[in-house]
């Protein structure tokens, strides 16, 4: 029993963390239809900005550059290449979009190459200062990382929830993902909304980052991309185009994940490492039944 | 066409007659696509200009079937690793552009192609204390079934592949990528697990595409492995775009497009629209597992390790840079992504910016990997069609030209 | 070879003439059978979009539907072709019950339709964006057509022949190796009409395919329409803003308002009816204009300008 209670604790708090994740993926499809498949590697970008600047500033600043660099590099890609197409009109049309996303995947084979080949095989440490302490809780122990990144998932997601309810920014993304046309002929600008979506999804990503490169990790990777990569199912299962959804999805992926791992003797008839590969197969099984997502909205076309 | 003609055409009862028996249906030469009626609204191509294309892709033709005389190994084997990115890209193509839907999932099928071809060829063996099972059936009929066996898989996944459309599908289809290398992985009797198998050599009749069974050198010229494999990859490969060709461009293409263009136009228009997107996605599945075969005799092992997300994302930058939809672009750019990064390798040594890999500096493999990433980029940015949009810019503005002097005339006549 | 002439000719030379020689299609149809649509609603969340609408299509007549912007026309069409299920009712042809089907099997039991929006791919070709209303009549698959064997290229021989009388028959045989994305307006909503006659339906909904056309084009676009009745003997739903159009060519009219059916009846009797010139005029103002005015004065066009206004039903001067 305490042994599924701390297998559960630590799903939620990863899901947390995979709720940031997807958050980001939802909130730039919404305004833009783009998925970002560069969002892994931004993140991969980010923990190596921090692992490499802790030596010299001390773990927060770092952190606080790591995620401003971040933050503007992901503004800086929406503003130098996504607007650019889509002002340009160029193309039109499922193409298009096909054409946009594929460009995130350009951008991802830059990034993912260029980090890869810096970190080579080493693993780096961006020297949190929680380290891999735990805690106990009663019967249940758990590493600290892990429950600092419940704690700041649940803030930052309420904070998110809260500036996309109230903000004059949220309401603006929302009336851009139902009705552009509208949404402009009010005055919306939507270049402007796009590029906020993208600077809280690179923030949000380089939050995550430091708690996916904590304990029990040993830390930052190439792989972490991979890892980010279960953020995917989370956006999908939730459904691409609604942030609740992208919390479900996120704490779904974690839980299954962690209980799957945590099981892996009892469950080891289904292969070895099941965890990795189960939040997609959840992934897959939720698309049978719902094709949008458990909350996405299904697409009422007009003719 | 003026009103004076006599004789209106009558709307006649469906189906219409024959005009004429079909006995003038010669089946068209590969070398010799039917053009596409209407594809030109030009001034009809009189006198040599019709002999333009089938003359030049004679000659093409030859020159290829000619490469193995003059060219080293190297090329021989780029060659064939070329042909295999042709084909598994004409599979994406017909899925992402014709049809337009996203997968990410095409390191899968090729996967299972690979795997699927070297389980059925195989001979049952040990590999230290592994056991490792196969039919050991002959590689041709091991090479269809394995592309059986993609299509299978494709066909599996159909439930979601029809029901799906653009970036959920994509999404889906990563999954079958994680799944699917799980699942492999996990196989280990049919697949070698972690450390992968041998793959059978091909052999056709008795023949044997390896270095000396039976021997034969004409004119002189050894014919060993790399010759063989060039023209088994240069045939499957001309094969592969000849059948595309032939169905784009004939009823199943034309419900692809229609999908593609809107879903709810095609049903009205009589397309069973789920039915076509599972169908696209078991061709271009069985597709992929062609390509997975030959990439698994061009290795000469496999792992399901290999068939990782990144292959999926290199062929999405082929059919990309190609142009999304058509299949001589996804030629055109898998030549490009497959041979940039064995080009790279082979001068490496001459290439100063380039050192060896795991040294820090940026290896052949990096370098081709910085190049189609930005290429993909620029040309989403600038030729988001693709280098066939290049193609298609040419085409459209002498069609333009054209039809404006066709109406110049209509409106004086 | 000349387009204008072909096309742009007197509309007479459509409708006079050549109806003699135009045959039915008939020998697909089978017996001549009435298009019954019978308590239709349909409901978007709390909208009803549509509310017990009923309406009954004889064979080889011209029925239209009107009403103002947002009445449910569409919706109807949606509903009949397949691609929105209706909370209650259903429609037949003959004893056939279409509701429940999808869209691809209702345009195979003989419902064509053409799209108000411009449809198509734009970068094919007319005669490719003619043909894929050839899809449900040919059998070619992948397999067939990727080895090019002799029946696939027979049937795709002898539907583009088919595809190109019926070219001839809208006029559009010059245009044929163009790409619709380069056509004029006009053109591109008679390629959808070819389009919709190329699936050999036995009923035909046109969603207005006059919006946006001259005056000449229009004419010659009623002339059609005359012609796809009297000569090739299929049911026309016709849903179109051009009242004029409208009341010279339908048999009947049938006219929705909010979702409702508000009148139906032959087009002069619907011309005079209360109800109608309440709908078109609103309410208050059924004492100004008078009969005179009536819906074909009360409602300009069917341009898109309208939609903007949550009403939709502006009052013409």
């Amino acid at each position: 029993m305490s042994t599924f209670l701390s297998l559960l604790i630590n799903g939620v708090a990863q899901g947390a963390v995979y709720a940031l994740i997807a958050l980001g993926f939802v909130i730039i499809f919404k305004v833009s239809e783009v998925l970002n498949f560069a969002h892994g590697s931004l993140l991969l970008l980010g923990g190596y900005v921090i692992a490499r600047l802790v030596p010299e500033t001390g773990f927060a600043a770092a952190v606080a550059i790591g995620i401003a660099g971040v933050a503007a590099l992901s503004v800086a890609m929406e503003r130098t290449l996504f607007a650019r197409v889509t002002r340009s009109g160029a193309v039109v049309g499922p193409a298009y979009l096909a054409a946009l996303t594929i460009m995130t995947l350009g951008l991802d084979i830059i990034i993912v190459t260029d980090i890869s080949r810096r970190l080579g095989p080493s693993v780096l440490s961006l020297e949190q200062p929680w380290g891999i302490d735990a805690v106990s809780l009663g019967p249940v122990t758990i590493a600290t990382n892990r429950l600092l990144a419940l704690g700041v998932g649940v803030v930052l997601i309420l904070a998110f929830f809260a500036v996309f309810r109230f903000s004059d920014w949220g309401v603006a993304l929302r009336a851009c993902a139902e009705d552009p046309q509208t949404a402009a002929l009010m005055g919306i600008r939507r270049g402007r909304v796009s590029a906020i979506a993208w600077l809280i999804a690179g923030a949000l990503a380089a939050v995550a980052v430091v708690f996916l490169t904590g304990s029990p990790t040993p830390g930052l990777e190439a792989s972490v991309r991979t890892v980010a990569f279960a953020a995917f199912p989370a956006a999908i299962i939730g459904g691409l185009d609604s942030t609740s959804g992208a919390l479900a999805g996120g704490l779904i992926v974690g839980i299954v994940e962690s209980l799957a791992s945590g099981y892996a003797n009892e469950l080891s008839f289904l292969g070895g490492n099941f965890g990795a590969a189960v939040p997609y197969v959840v992934m897959l099984l939720i698309l049978l039944v719902r094709p949008a997502g458990l909350f996405g909205t299904r697409e009422l076309t007009r003719v | 066409m003026s009103e004076s003609e006599p004789g209106r055409p009558t709307l006649a009862a469906e189906p219409p007659q024959p005009a004429q028996p079909p006995a003038a249906s010669a089946p068209a030469a590969p070398s010799a696509p039917e053009p596409r009626a209407g594809r030109r609204a030009g001034p009809a191509r009189g006198g040599w200009r019709r002999w333009v294309k089938p003359l030049a892709f004679a000659a093409g033709a030859v020159v290829l079937l000619a490469l193995p005389f003059y060219l080293e190994e190297f090329w021989l084997r780029l060659g064939f690793s070329v042909s295999t990115a042709i084909i598994g890209a004409i599979g994406l193509t017909i899925l992402v552009g014709g049809a337009g839907q996203l997968s990410l999932g095409h390191a899968f099928f090729l996967a299972v192609g690979a795997i699927g071809y070297t389980w059925l060829a195989s001979e049952p063996s040990t590999l230290g204390t592994r056991s490792l099972s196969g039919l050991g059936l002959p590689p041709l009929l091991a090479m269809v079934l394995a592309v059986g066996l993609a299509g299978l898989a494709g066909l599996l996944f159909s439930p979601v592949a029809g029901r799906l459309k653009g970036i959920y599908l994509g999404i889906a289809s990563l999954g079958l990528v994680f799944v699917g290398q799980h699942v492999l992985t996990s196989a280990t009797p049919i697949t070698g697990g972690f450390f992968g198998r041998r793959t059978p050599e091909f052999s056709l009749f008795g023949f044997t595409f390896d270095d000396d069974d039976p021997e034969i050198a004409p004119f002189g010229i050894p014919f060993e492995r790399a010759e063989r494999l060039w023209y088994l990859g240069l045939v499957l490969a001309a094969l592969a775009t000849w059948f595309a060709y032939g169905f784009l461009r004939s009823r199943p293409g034309r419900a692809l497009r229609a999908v593609r263009d809107g879903e709810i136009v095609a049903a009205v228009n009589g397309v069973d629209v789920t039915g076509y997107r599972a169908r696209a996605f078991l061709v271009s599945s069985m597709y992929a597992g062609l390509a997975g075969v030959l990439y698994a005799l061009s290795i000469g092992s496999i792992a399901p390790e290999s068939f990782t997300f990144e292959v999926s994302i290199m062929y999405l930058a082929i059919i990309l840079l190609g142009g999304l939809g058509s299949v001589g672009g996804a030629i055109v750019g898998a030549l490009f992504v497959a041979a940039l990064p064995l080009v790279l390798d082979h001068y490496s040594d001459g290439l100063p910016f380039l050192s060896a890999p795991g040294s820090g500096g940026v290896s052949y493999a990096e370098a081709a990997r910085y190049v189609y990433g930005g290429a993909v980029i620029l040309f989403v940015l600038f030729q988001p069609y693709g280098v066939a949009g290049i193609a298609h810019a040419v085409r459209r503005r002498r069609q333009a030209a054209a039809f404006k002097k066709l109406a110049a005339a209509g409106g004086s006549g | 070879m000349t387009v204008v002439t072909a096309d742009g000719g007197p509309a007479s030379s459509l409708g006079q003439g050549t109806g003699g020689a135009l045959e039915s299609p008939g020998g697909a149809g089978g017996l001549p059978e009435p298009l019954v649509v019978e308590h239709v609603s349909v409901r978007f969340g709390a909208l009803r979009a549509l509310d017990d609408v009923s309406l009954r299509a004889e064979p080889g007549s011209i029925h239209a539907i009107i009403g103002p912007n947002g009445a449910g026309k569409s919706t109807l069409f949606n509903v009949i072709s397949g691609i929105y299920r209706p909370v209650e009712g259903r429609v037949l042809l003959g004893e056939t019950v279409l509701t429940g089907r999808r869209p691809h099997q209702i345009t195979a039991f003989g419902i064509g339709r053409s799209f108000q929006n411009l449809a198509g791919s734009p970068y094919e070709p007319v005669l490719e964006n003619i043909m894929i209303g050839r899809h449900h009549l040919t059998r070619t698959g992948f397999l067939a057509a990727g080895l090019r064997l002799p029946a696939a290229r027979r049937e795709e021989r002898l539907h583009r022949a088919r595809v190109k009388e019926i070219a001839e028959f809208l006029g559009l045989t010059a245009l044929l190796p163009v790409p619709i994305g380069m056509l004029a307006y006009g053109d591109r909503k008679r390629v959808e009409v070819a389009r919709a006659l190329a699936t050999e339906p036995r009923v035909l909904l046109l969603d207005e395919p006059v919006a946006g056309m001259n005056a000449a084009e229009t004419a010659q676009m009623a002339a059609t329409v005359r012609q796809i009745r009297d000569g090739l003997g299929i049911t026309v739903l016709l849903v179109e803003h051009d009242m004029s159009m409208v009341m010279s060519l339908a048999d009947r009219v049938t006219v929705l308002d909010f979702g409702q059916r508000i009148a139906d009846g032959d087009p002069a009797a619907v011309q005079r009816d209360p109800a109608v010139i309440r709908a078109y005029l609103g309410p208050g103002e059924q004492d100004g204009p008078g009969e005179s005015g009536g819906p074909a004065a009360a409602e300009p066009s069917g341009d898109a300008a309208s939609d903007a206004s949550p009403a939709g039903r502006e009052v013409a001067p």
